[in-house]
């Protein structure tokens, strides 16, 4: 029943209960409009035998700019009598903007009729399930409802914007076994010159370094090349809300994981094998893996990832770092906090090569911190904890890049690398 | 103006009228203030809500009270009831409600409200018309069977 049903009876009510009690004959007379108005309401209103409806929803995406167009379509087809009343309505999506369309509808369906709901929503990135479509028929005066949750299942998965990078010029402690197009630091089939060995049989012919074997008679010599090989690169990616800072309608997290799934592009283009680990409620691990699959994987799960609290994840103590191959390229993407420093001496036991790409929260909010002489003060005090937090970082010979999210990452990325090659002779 | 907002005001005003008429024939000065007042803001704010519609009925029952003519008063109320509906419908038809289907839906509902409103009126004034004694016990069983008889109907629809 309805509200307007429910004033109605009400106003009934009370109007009959006049009559009763100020023995006022006209104000009985007066509810008859009133009863006859509800009448005609219940009569008409459809019954759960008459309803048969059935809706299907279609999804389409398409990405404009930077944010992702999400185009929603429900069919409501009226498989039975006619409906003179329907509001159909889908839940709206938290966090995203409508752009086009409407949440809810009215329509009205004669037998065989359909109605469409349209709408289209602009997102950065998530993942939207839809199982059910509601639909509201009632009488022809909206009295009498019926609420209908009908199935119309669809899911579509948002990933964070891929912002295409120039492959880096990677140097990694070890590589593994299949041709890449890192420097392997052993001789094999590269390009490169590396050095000469005395020849093994089974060594290519074209291969003989003819000079050295001219002043050696009796003895033949083979010109070695460095091999390219691929590396195992493993990214970690803060989820945590601690760490988040929400800015307007954006938050940092956002750029976080922009940033995560360009650089898995870019290593996974090269070759490299990669793994992820979002380090966020709820735990997401994604083992080591190649080619467009791995990406697909490491898109969907980025496409899932929000931001949320969780006690017993709020600090970094409990990173499972042993999931990633020994010896590998770690890329650490976190705004930082108190005591997060801690990770990176655990990391470095372990012998990864780590590099810290750390997301300036500071600089993000500049524009919502108060402008005042506290406001400034705890500016100043907040900036410091971070400097500290990184220059304990850095004392483990990690790189650290302070990103303020307004700049491109890649050139950052590209000489932060290098020092990455120093590391690797530590 | 569109046929929907035209029977919407239209309604509202004769009911408006229909009221204040009926307080002003008694010389309830008071009551007829209070009645162009709740109509004047239903009409200027151009928000009908149910409270407004629920004034107007209290007003309409005070006036009877008050001993205002009441087949005015019960005229009134039953406008104002059409006009609320009517409000309602506008609303229905703003959501979205694509234009060809509102061709077809429209004659109908009007068609459907004037028959409720239209036989609950006439019922009312025949009643009114051909007057006859009932006993206060009979007519306190009358009203626990129409009681009865919506709380039926209301569980029948329910299941």
């Amino acid at each position: 029943m309805s509200s307007r049903a429910l004033t109605l009876v009400a106003l009934i009510f009370a109007l009959l209960l006049g009559a009763l009690l100020l023995h006022q004959g006209d104000l009985a007379w007066m509810a008859l409009p009133f009863l006859a108005y509800l009448g005609v309401g219940i009569l008409q209103a459809p019954t759960a035998g008459k309803v048969r409806l059935l809706a299907t929803r279609t999804v389409e995406t398409h990405r404009e700019q930077e944010k992702m167009s999400v185009a929603v379509n429900v069919t409501l087809s009226n498989e039975g009598a006619a409906l003179e009343r329907l509001s159909m309505f889908d839940d709206p999506r938290p966090g995203v903007r409508l752009v086009d369309g409407r949440f809810r509808q009215s329509a009205a369906l004669r037998p065989g009729e359909a109605a469409e709901l349209h709408y289209t929503f602009q997102t950065e990135r998530g993942s939207f399930a839809w199982e059910t479509f509601q639909v509201t028929a009632s009488d022809p005066f909206g009295l009498i409802e019926m609420r209908l949750s009908l199935p119309a299942p669809a899911e579509v998965q948002v990933p964070p914007e891929l912002r295409k990078i120039r492959p880096f010029p990677l140097r990694t402690q070890r590589t593994l076994t299949s041709a890449g197009s890192i420097p392997a630091r052993r001789g094999g089939s590269g390009t490169d010159f590396w050095g000469i060995r005395e020849y093994h049989p089974g060594d290519p012919l074209r291969r003989l370094d003819w000079r050295l074997t001219a002043r050696h008679p009796r003895k033949f010599f083979t010109k070695e090349f460095e091999q390219e090989a691929i590396a195992d690169i493993g990214l970690i990616l803060d989820a945590r809300e601690r760490t988040n800072v929400q800015q307007g309608g954006d938050n940092l997290f956002e750029h976080s994981a922009r940033a995560a799934a360009s650089l898995a592009e870019v290593f996974l283009r090269q070759g490299n094998r990669v793994s992820l680990l979002i380090w966020g409620d709820p735990v997401v691990s994604l083992f080591p893996g190649y080619g467009k699959v791995q990406l697909n994987r490491i898109l969907q799960a980025l496409a899932q990832v929000a931001p949320r609290s969780n006690d017993s994840l709020s600090t970094f103590h409990f990173v499972p770092v042993r999931m990633f191959s020994s010896n590998s390229l770690i890329l650490v993407i976190s705004p930082l906090a108190a005591n997060d420093w801690q990770l990176f001496p655990r990391l470095r036991a372990y012998g990864y090569q780590v590099l810290l790409v750390s997301p300036d929260p500071l600089d993000y909010a500049r524009s919502s911190l108060p402008n005042d002489q506290l406001g400034r003060l705890a500016g100043r005090l907040v900036r410091l904890e971070r400097q500290l937090e990184i220059s304990k970082i850095r004392q483990l010979w990690v790189p650290v890049i302070d990103w303020s999210v307004s700049q491109p990452l890649a050139p950052l990325v590209r000489q932060a690398l290098i020092q990455t090659h120093i590391q690797s002779k530590r | 103006m569109t046929l929907q907002r035209f029977l919407k005001w239209g309604t509202l005003t004769v009911g408006v009228v229909c009221l204040a008429l009926g307080c002003g024939l008694v010389g309830q000065w008071g009551l007829l203030a209070a009645v162009g007042l709740a109509g004047l803001a239903g009409i200027l704010l151009a928000v009908w809500s149910a409270v407004a519609f629920v004034v107007l009925v209290g007003l309409a029952a005070v006036g009877i009270c008050e001993g205002a003519w009441p087949i005015l008063m019960i005229l009134g109320a039953t406008l104002a009831l059409a006009s609320w509906d009517l409000s309602n419908w506008e609303g229905f038809v703003a959501d979205g409600l694509p234009d060809e289907t509102a061709a077809w839906i429209e004659w109908r509902r009007y068609t459907y409200l004037a028959l409720a409103l239209g036989s609950g009126l006439l019922v009312t004034i025949v009643g009114r018309l051909v007057s006859f004694q009932l006993p206060f016990g009979v007519l306190m069983l009358l009203a626990a069977l129409v009681l009865l008889g919506v709380d039926q109907t209301w569980r029948l629809v329910k299941g």
